[in-house]
């Protein structure tokens, strides 16, 4: 997924990815990454969880307004659930 | 396309991981054979900036969680695929009625996408922020593909091609990856 977004990107299109497995997402290299502590599957959000739903997703959404440089990360805090 | 010109020397990586794969995954032994994997080495660093508000721009939104549409798409093999075709991907269309999806990925549990497929194909939450204005508008269909994908040589030399002509076909200016 991660050489998805790069291939976007190298063709002009601003991409944001969210990963739940970051060793795996990061092996490629991606621009923008939204790494949540989430479950496989449930890469968004939980299932009925609207609010949390479009908190990834207005996460993601904001990676792609405000981030400066490649490789732009936001992660959840450790002790989020 | 920035990535092609690492495939020269990932290519022979691969096959020599792949030969030793296959036999593993024919074992029941797939965590392992991952655990060996040669991830591709990626140069370059793509970035573009997008030019207005997101409450102005079109997304496009990409997932490996490997839905199909009865009746409208063949279904995913579910399975790794270690051959040289290109992985192929499924349209499925913003109002696309969700009592016809169906899930043919193997790697992961659908316990989740089936009590809520916006856990991981957020059809319903990005059309609620366009029509609360958050978001410009979403393309007409979303790009389903599996995840699973060992050989990325016709992944990136073939199938992110006609993705970015599917965006563009599409007037996306900017794009969601949801893996699965």
């Amino acid at each position: 997924m991660s050489l998805i977004a790069r291939g976007l990107e190298s063709a002009g299109i601003p991409t944001a990815l969210v990963s739940v497995m970051p060793p795996l997402s990061s092996a490629a290299r991606p621009p923008r990454q939204l790494i949540r502590r989430l479950n496989i599957g449930a890469t968004v959000g939980r299932p009925g969880d609207v609010a949390g739903q479009k908190d990834t997703l207005r996460r993601m959404v904001a990676l792609i307004e405000d981030a400066a440089a490649f490789g732009a990360v936001d992660k959840d805090a450790k002790d989020a659930s | 396309m920035s990535d092609s010109a690492g495939l020269a020397t990932w290519v022979p990586k691969f096959d020599a991981w792949k030969a030793e794969a296959i036999p593993m995954f024919g074992a029941g032994k797939a965590k392992e054979a991952f655990a060996s994997y040669p991830w591709v080495t990626t140069t370059g660093d793509p970035f573009v900036r997008l030019d207005k508000p997101a409450s102005e721009a079109r997304f496009g939104l990409i997932t490996t969680g490997g839905y199909s549409i009865e009746g409208q798409h063949e279904r995913f093999s579910g399975l790794p695929d270690f051959g040289d075709s290109a992985p192929d991907f499924h349209a499925i269309g913003l109002d696309a009625d969700p009592t016809t999806f169906r899930i043919d990925h193997h790697g992961y549990d659908h316990r989740f996408a089936k009590e809520d497929f916006n856990a991981n194909l957020p059809l319903d939450r990005l059309k609620e922020m366009v029509a609360d204005g958050e978001l410009g508008s979403v393309a007409n269909d979303t790009i389903v593909l599996m995840g699973l994908v060992p050989n990325v040589a016709p992944l990136v030399e073939e199938t992110i091609p006609r993705i970015v002509e599917k965006f563009r076909s599409d007037s996306v200016e900017a794009a969601l990856l949801v893996p699965s």
